[in-house]
C-alpha cells in the first residue's frame, strides 16, 4: 500500500516537473536568438567608451545619420536627403519621416545636433571634424545644417564611421549628459530595445524587437541599408569558457558565437549543425604601442630599432596559428583597402637584428629594462608579449615583461609615471581594421602630445599631415597624404603594426542573414525551427 | 544556545573589520588608477582628474576608507560606476545561483558519500571496498574542470539529457532550474563525496 501511494505521488511529481521543463507560452511563441559575444556587456554608453562590446550594443539600440556600406561607401541612414553647398562649407541634412525613439517620441534635428556635439567632444575623429565646424543651426524639426569654417572631406566620413566611437543618435535630454559621464537613460531609435530590467552583468543582456522601427527600403549592405529585425528577441549570453560555449552551440543551446578561439575552429568545422560565418572580412590588426614619454622610447631611433627587429609572421603564428586566418601586411592602413601602401616599408618588419643593434648603438641605449605589459587573460592577446620579448632581446634590449590581466593593462597604460615606478614602456593590443583605415581615424597616429592617446607621441609633422588629410576631399590626394604619413611614421614610429588577422563566427545552420560588416550586428538575421 | 550564537556572531565583527581594511588597502594601494580605468581609453588627463575629484579619490586614503565604511555600515554599498546599478542589487543577483549551487553540492555530497562509505565499511577488504576507495582517490586527484568536461560530454553531448551550461531561476520553472544545476553541482561535489565517503567508512570501522 505504501509502495503504491509512493509511486502514485512520484508519478504526479514527475508530471509536474516535466510541465515546468517547458518555457512559458509567450516565450515559446517568440523567435529568440541566443548569442555569445566576445565579452560581457559592462558599460552601456557607446560614446563614453570605445569598447567594441559597447559599440555593438550601440548598433542594437541606436541608429546613425550615415553608415558605411559593404563597399566602404558612406550612405544616408537616418538622413533622408542631404545637400552640400557649392563652396563645401554647408551641409544641410533632413531626417527621414517616421523615425521614433523607443519611448514613442519623434526623432528631431535638435536630438541629432546634441548627439553630434557629445560624440564630437569625445571621439578622436569627431574632435577633428568638430574643429572645422562653426555652427550647427536647426532649420526645422527634421532639418539641420552643419556649417564649416573650412572645407573638409571629414563630415560624411566621420558621421558614417563604422566603429568606435560611432556617432549614435540619442534623445537630446540624454545627449546633453557630459561626455565624461555615462548616460543612464538607454532610449534609442534603433531596431531593438534594450531590456534594462533583464540585464544582468556577467549573465546576459536582452534586446527585443522595436515594432515601430522604420527601416530604410534598401537591402542591408554593411552597416547601411534596411535594418529589419527578423527575430523577436536577442539574448547576449555570457559563457566565459570557450569550450563550454562550443559545446552549447553544438547542442543548440545557443545560436551564434561571435569569436570562437582559433584552436576550436576545426571542431566546429566538422559539426553537421554548425557553420562558420565570415562576418568581418576586413579583420583586425595587431599593434605594439610605445610610451614615447619614457626613456629610451623617447628616442625615435630606439623605436626604429624595433621596426627592424620585429616581423609579423612570428606574432601571427603564435596567436592565430592557422594561415587561413592571418595575413602578413606591411601597409599601415590595412591591406585590401584604398589607402593601403608599402611605401617606406622596404627592409622593415623583417627581423633584421644587425640593423636593429646598430640603431640601438647609435641611439646610445644604456640597457634600461623595457617594462613590457603582458595581458594574460585574453586569448587573442596572450601570446603577443612573449614573442615581442624574444625578438627585442635578440635585438639587444633588456626586457622586464610583467604579467597582468587586461584590465590591469588598461589601468597601467593610462599612467605617465616612470616605468620603474608603476608606469610602462610598451604593451600590445588589437584594432578592428575599420578603425584604422586612414590617418585621422587611426588613434595611435594621433601625435598631439598630451592630447594623444596613451603613449603620448608628439610630432607636429604627423599632426600637420593628419590635418591636411582632414581638409582634403580628393581621394587621390588623400592617398598621397596617407603615404606621406606612413613615410613620416617610419622616422617617428608611434606604434608598430604586427599583421592582420581574421575571426570567423560560428553559427547554427538554421540561422541565416548575417550582415558582413566591421561590427557584429543582428538585424536581417532570421532563425528557422528551434 | 542563543548565547553561543551571539558570541560567535560578535566574534565575526573584528574579523570583518580586518578583512574590510585589508581588502580596501589592497585595492587602493596596488598599481593602477581607478579613475583612469573608469575614464576609459579615449579620456584625456583632465577627464581623469575630474573623475578622481568627483569620486573623492584625491582625498587621503584614511578619509576615503572612513567614507566608504560609513556608507557600508548604513547598508549603502553605492552605485557601480561601470554598471550604473546598485552594488547591493548586483550582489543579490548572484546570491540565488550561489546558494542553489552550494545547496545542491552539499546534498549530492551527503546523499552519495554516506551510503558509499557505509557500504565500503560493511564490505571491508572486498572488491566493493576497493572500488569505493579507488573512486575516492580519483575524486581527490582529478581536476574539477576534467570532471566537468567529461560529464558534459557524456550527459549533454552524447546522451542529450542535460544542458551544457546556463542557469534558470526557480521562478521560471522548477524543471529548468533542476536541469541546469545537476551537472555543475555534481562536478563540484565529487571531491566532497570522496572525502566524506572515506570519513564515513573510517567512522564505522
Amino acid at each position: 500500500m505504501l509502495n503504491r501511494r509512493f509511486f502514485h505521488a512520484a508519478f504526479l511529481v514527475a508530471i509536474a516537473a516535466a510541465a515546468t521543463l517547458l518555457p512559458p507560452a509567450d516565450v515559446r511563441a517568440q523567435s529568440v536568438l541566443r548569442v555569445v559575444k566576445h565579452s560581457d556587456l559592462k558599460i552601456v554608453d557607446p560614446i563614453w567608451t570605445t569598447a567594441y562590446i559597447t559599440r555593438d550594443h550601440g548598433y542594437m539600440i541606436y541608429d546613425t545619420l550615415f553608415a558605411t556600406d559593404a563597399n566602404n561607401q558612406i550612405r544616408p541612414q537616418m538622413v533622408d536627403k542631404f545637400d552640400i553647398s557649392p563652396d563645401k562649407l554647408t551641409y544641410t541634412m533632413t531626417l527621414r519621416d517616421g523615425l521614433l525613439w523607443h519611448d514613442g517620441n519623434t526623432v528631431t534635428a535638435a536630438d541629432c545636433v546634441a548627439s553630434i556635439k557629445r560624440w564630437g567632444a569625445k571621439d578622436a575623429m569627431g574632435q577633428k571634424m568638430m574643429s572645422f565646424v562653426k555652427e550647427m543651426p536647426i532649420v526645422d524639426a527634421k532639418t539641420f545644417k552643419i556649417i564649416l569654417s573650412a572645407p573638409t572631406g571629414l563630415v560624411l566620413t566621420a558621421l558614417g564611421k563604422p566603429s568606435s566611437a560611432v556617432p549614435f543618435m540619442m534623445p537630446k535630454r540624454v545627449a546633453e549628459t557630459s561626455p565624461s559621464e555615462q548616460i543612464s537613460d538607454y532610449t534609442g531609435s534603433g531596431p531593438f530595445v534594450f531590456k534594462k530590467d533583464e540585464w544582468k552583468p556577467g549573465d546576459k543582456a536582452v534586446y527585443v524587437k522595436f515594432d515601430k522601427y522604420k527601416p530604410r527600403a534598401e537591402p542591408p549592405s554593411g552597416l547601411a541599408g534596411g535594418k529589419v529585425a527578423k527575430v523577436d528577441r536577442v539574448e547576449w549570453r555570457v559563457v566565459a569558457d570557450q569550450q563550454t560555449a562550443v559545446n552549447a552551440l553544438i547542442q543548440g543551446e545557443i545560436d551564434f558565437i561571435e569569436q570562437p578561439s582559433h584552436d576550436l575552429l576545426p571542431i566546429l568545422r566538422n559539426e553537421g549543425n554548425v557553420k562558420l560565418v565570415d562576418w568581418n572580412p576586413l579583420g583586425n590588426q595587431y599593434a605594439f604601442r610605445f610610451n614615447t614619454t619614457a626613456k629610451p622610447f623617447d628616442n625615435a631611433k630606439v623605436r626604429q630599432a624595433l621596426l627592424y627587429a620585429f616581423n609579423q609572421q612570428d606574432f601571427l603564428q603564435a596567436v592565430v596559428g592557422d594561415k587561413q586566418y592571418y595575413k602578413v601586411c606591411k601597409a599601415l592602413f590595412v591591406c585590401g583597402t584604398p589607402l593601403a601602401s608599402d611605401k617606406g616599408m622596404d627592409g622593415l618588419l623583417e627581423s633584421n637584428f644587425t640593423k636593429a643593434q646598430a640603431l640601438l648603438k647609435e641611439a646610445g641605449y644604456d640597457g634600461t629594462p623595457i617594462v613590457l605589459l603582458h595581458s594574460t587573460d585574453l586569448q587573442v592577446l596572450t601570446n603577443l608579449a612573449p614573442v615581442a620579448k624574444s625578438l627585442m632581446e635578440k635585438a639587444g634590449f633588456k626586457v622586464d615583461m610583467q604579467d597582468m590581466d587586461w584590465q590591469s593593462v588598461v589601468a597601467r597604460r593610462a599612467k605617465k609615471d616612470p616605468p620603474s615606478q608603476g608606469g610602462w614602456h610598451a604593451f600590445l593590443t588589437s584594432w578592428v581594421s575599420a578603425d584604422i583605415l586612414n590617418p585621422v581615424s587611426t588613434a595611435f597616429l594621433n601625435a598631439s602630445c598630451d592630447k594623444a592617446l596613451f603613449g603620448w607621441p608628439c610630432d607636429m609633422e604627423i599632426e600637420k599631415l593628419r590635418d591636411d588629410f582632414a581638409r582634403e576631399t580628393d581621394p587621390a590626394k588623400q592617398k598621397a597624404i596617407a603615404e606621406a604619413v606612413q613615410l613620416r611614421w617610419t622616422q617617428y614610429p608611434t606604434h608598430i603594426h604586427l599583421g592582420q588577422w581574421y575571426q570567423p563566427g560560428a553559427s547554427r545552420k538554421n540561422v541565416d542573414g548575417y550582415v558582413v560588416a566591421p561590427a557584429s550586428v543582428f538585424w536581417n538575421i532570421s532563425k528557422t525551427g528551434k | 544556545m542563543l548565547a553561543y550564537i551571539g558570541r560567535r556572531l560578535l566574534a565575526t565583527i573584528p574579523v570583518m573589520a580586518v578583512v574590510a581594511v585589508l581588502v580596501f588597502s589592497m585595492l587602493r594601494l596596488t598599481p593602477g588608477d581607478p579613475a583612469a580605468i573608469i575614464a576609459g581609453a579615449a579620456a584625456n588627463s583632465q577627464d581623469i582628474i575630474d573623475i578622481r575629484q568627483k569620486l573623492g579619490l584625491d582625498r587621503p586614503i584614511v578619509e576615503q576608507f572612513a567614507i566608504w565604511i560609513g556608507h557600508v555600515l548604513s547598508g549603502d554599498f553605492g552605485e557601480s560606476f561601470f554598471f550604473k546599478k546598485q552594488v547591493a542589487d548586483l550582489i543579490l543577483d548572484r546570491v540565488g545561483p550561489t546558494l542553489a549551487l552550494a545547496t545542491f553540492t552539499m546534498v549530492w555530497s551527503v546523499l552519495i558519500a554516506v551510503p558509499l562509505g557505509v557500504i565500503a565499511a560493511n564490505r571491508q577488504g572486498t572488491w566493493v571496498d576497493r572500488l569505493v576507495m579507488g573512486f575516492s582517490v580519483l575524486g581527490f586527484s582529478v581536476p574539477v574542470f576534467v570532471i566537468g568536461y567529461t560529464l558534459v560530454y557524456v550527459f549533454s553531448i552524447r546522451l542529450n539529457w542535460l544542458p551544457v551550461q546556463g542557469y534558470q531561476p526557480i521562478a521560471e520553472g522548477l524543471g529548468g532550474f533542476l536541469q541546469r544545476l545537476i551537472l555543475p553541482s555534481l562536478t563540484l561535489s565529487v571531491i566532497y563525496i570522496a572525502l566524506i565517503a572515506r570519513i564515513a567508512r573510517t567512522s564505522i570501522l
